[in-house]
């Protein structure tokens, strides 16, 4: 777990360049050249340190200072030699990963090779589980995944350190670019046939999965032979087959999960390599133009930097260096309806109070309504019965008699309506009307006579 | 560049259906300031159906420039002034004048735009500025005018100063279109850089095409 202390050691574990960074390297590299012994001086160091400074114009720095930060990690005091120093193993392991990163021998070799060369599985190569742990077990294979690693590290590396030279190109001199263009379309080049490689390392790699899968079907397949086995015997070389299966599944699962990742790391390289060509040839094609572009605009920029000063935290731009416009009108919904605000909206949910008076009244409502209903279909049995028996129905009189009743027209009407919907309907009954007006007596109401008069005799 | 398009006042594009779910949004993000480009998929996709039209449309009832530009094989829309007016958008609560802090930060991200310029997508984290600031080419100019004073190191409060106002400006970037912001509220910011923030280039457009003319002018007005 980390903690503070961890944290506090964290800057003395790697020294800034002129705090020590330098020094370490360089003598590092002296006492690898034979040039300094593994016991130095404070006199070397004050030497190395001038060097330092003179080879990129800084000023010297203090030896004293820096050799106090350095000792305990990098630098280690020799026993009974006082003012005499050796490189700690720490300091020479940093040094060398560094050489080793910066140096990596896999950017040269090509990484079907290294595939090839640890992850290769030969007809008959895997006889016994044992064979198969011993070629490909997780801490047989962990070195060989790390040489994959590394070597996939370094095509990245490599990508990085050729993207890193073509930004320069951008904002070199416009002569000189046009002519390491061209040198880069050949480091372009080798980067179509690190894709190549990297195809055929796949290829490889699919055919070794593959066969790594049927040698562990094959496992299972053994165990299979033995499910049905009764004797001891069987039993016990069921169980070890069920065993040897399991490894052999646990072996190809480690190797498909490392494979995956590395799928991951080659494709995402794959994909620079890409765009890294398109945009080459794109470059190509206006570089001059860009170029000089490019360069107006770092001019620009610099011009800008050099006119801003900071006042009192903002930042102030000089002898009008101008701050451009732009079109910023305030949102305005001139159609709301066709917009999706997409705002989220709160759903409340509003308590009404009971209005016990409302409540009332609509229930008097509804029973009225009832009410009226019921005393609608009472006349209207009431005048059919009067029809069958009378063989003919007065319209006008029947209103009246309603009216008169009910003291109420709409009864009287919804009957009169629903006895000629009646008569029209039904072929044994005829309405007749004689455009006469005829007043009822009950209501100031003019009706033409009307009368439903039966056809034949008809049974309800 | 004036406004000397022919003067095709037909919009009967806008009764299109697609327009009936779309116009509203694309109206408001080109009036705001927003460059569409194709991650807006179905706006990006009417202006190119029907740029004619909506240059038109611009034209004649805005008095604004609808441009379409492209930069690093991308196309971008957007709209702007026709030189020497500000169309219908006269109002100053109408315009947006790039604050001095945005004018440094967006010529700051253009440069770094092309320092990626074979990156795919160029991602930016707060600790690439903060690198910018600290160890870049340019560190004494950034320090003095981020913090006022060249020095090693700076505090955790001066940087988290410095890192809440380029999180505004990365924010306001996101809504013009320029960047892409990646990083939530309470996460490291970061951000892509889309290849319409060579809008910043085209708005000095002027100003490159005659740079010594620009050059000389800055130096008669520093020695006055």
């Amino acid at each position: 777990m980390w903690n503070d202390e961890i944290y506090s050691d964290y800057e003395l574990l790697l020294p800034l360049r002129f705090d020590g960074g330098y020094l370490i390297i360089t003598l590092y590299t002296k006492i690898k050249n034979k040039e300094l012994g593994a016991y130095f001086s404070t006199e070397d160091i004050k030497l190395v340190l001038e060097e330092i400074a003179a080879y990129h114009n800084e000023g010297t720095s203090q030896s004293e200072r820096i050799i106090k930060n350095l000792l305990h990690y990098f630098l280690r005091n020799v026993p009974d030699e006082y003012g005499k120093f050796y490189l700690t193993d720490y300091a020479i392991q940093l040094a060398e990963l560094l050489e080793y990163k910066l140096n990596n021998p896999y950017k040269t070799y090509p990484l079907k090779e290294s595939f090839d060369k640890y992850f290769t599985l030969r007809q008959n190569e895997i006889k016994t589980i044992q064979d198969l742990e011993i070629k490909f077990g997780r801490e047989f294979v962990s070195g060989h995944k790390r040489i994959i690693n590394n070597h996939i590290e370094a095509l990245e590396d490599e990508l990085t350190a050729a993207y890193e030279q073509l930004n320069t190109i951008l904002s070199a001199d416009e002569e000189d670019a046009t002519s390491m263009v061209k040198k880069f379309t050949a480091v372009f080049k080798k980067f179509g046939e690190r894709a190549e490689d990297i195809t055929n390392a796949i290829s490889s790699k699919d055919n070794f999965l593959r066969r790594l899968r049927l040698r562990t079907d094959e496992f299972y397949a053994q165990a299979s032979d033995l499910k049905h086995a009764e004797s001891e015997e069987d039993k016990s070389k069921l169980s070890k087959a069920q065993s040897d299966w399991k490894t052999a599944t646990e072996i190809n699962n480690d190797l498909s999960y490392f494979f995956k990742t590395v799928d991951t790391k080659i494709n995402h390289i794959r994909k620079q390599i890409l765009k890294a060509s398109g945009k080459l040839t794109e470059l190509q094609e206006n570089f001059s133009r860009r170029s000089n572009f490019r360069l107006l605009l770092k001019k620009l920029f610099h011009l800008c930097l050099h006119n801003a000063s900071n006042r009192n935290g903002v930042i102030q731009l000089h002898t009008n260096f101008p701050c451009k416009q732009i079109v910023c009108e305030k949102q305005q919904l001139f159609y709301p309806e066709y917009y999706d605000f997409e705002l989220s909206t709160k759903n409340q949910l509003l308590s009404i109070p009971r209005d016990r008076e409302y409540e009332e009244e609509q229930r008097r409502e509804i029973e009225k309504e009832i009410k009226r209903q019921e005393i609608i279909n009472f006349w209207i049995d009431e005048s059919k019965k009067l029809l069958i028996s009378q063989g003919a129905l007065h319209l006008p009189a029947l209103m009246d008699k309603i009216v008169e009743k009910e003291k109420d027209l709409a009864i009287a009407q919804n009957v009169a309506i629903e006895l000629s919907q009646f008569a029209a309907e039904n072929p044994n009954y005829k309405l007749e009307i004689i455009q006469q007006l005829q007043s009822l007596e009950h209501d100031n109401l003019y009706l033409w006579k009307m009368k439903i008069q039966k056809t034949k005799t008809t049974v309800f | 560049m004036e406004n000397e398009d022919p003067k095709n006042e037909d919009y009967s594009f806008l009764e299109e259906d697609r327009m009936k779910m779309y116009f509203a949004d694309l109206n408001i993000k080109l009036l705001s300031g927003r460059h569409l480009q194709s991650d807006e998929y179905n706006l990006f996709t009417i202006l190119g159906d029907y740029y004619d039209e909506f240059k038109s449309f611009y034209n004649n009832l805005y008095k604004l420039n609808l441009v379409r530009d492209t930069y690093d094989n991308s196309v971008y829309y957007y709209l702007d002034f026709f030189e020497g007016s500000k169309g219908k958008l006269t109002d100053p609560s109408r315009i947006k004048t790039l604050t001095e802090w945005q004018t440094v930060a967006g010529l700051m991200l253009l440069d770094m735009y092309y320092s990626r310029y074979f990156e795919d997508p160029k991602q930016i984290k707060w600790q690439d500025i903060k690198y910018e600031i600290e160890a870049g080419d340019k560190k004494e100019t950034y320090q003095s005018l981020f913090f006022k004073s060249v020095r090693t190191g700076f505090t955790p409060n001066e940087w988290t100063e410095v890192e809440k106002k380029f999180r505004n400006t990365v924010q306001s970037f996101h809504e013009l279109g320029w960047v892409n912001k990646v990083s939530g509220q309470n996460e490291e910011l970061l951000f892509e850089l889309k290849p319409s923030i060579h809008r910043i280039a085209r708005l000095y457009e002027k100003e490159l095409l005659n740079f010594q003319d620009f050059v000389s002018h800055f130096k008669t007005a520093l020695e006055q």
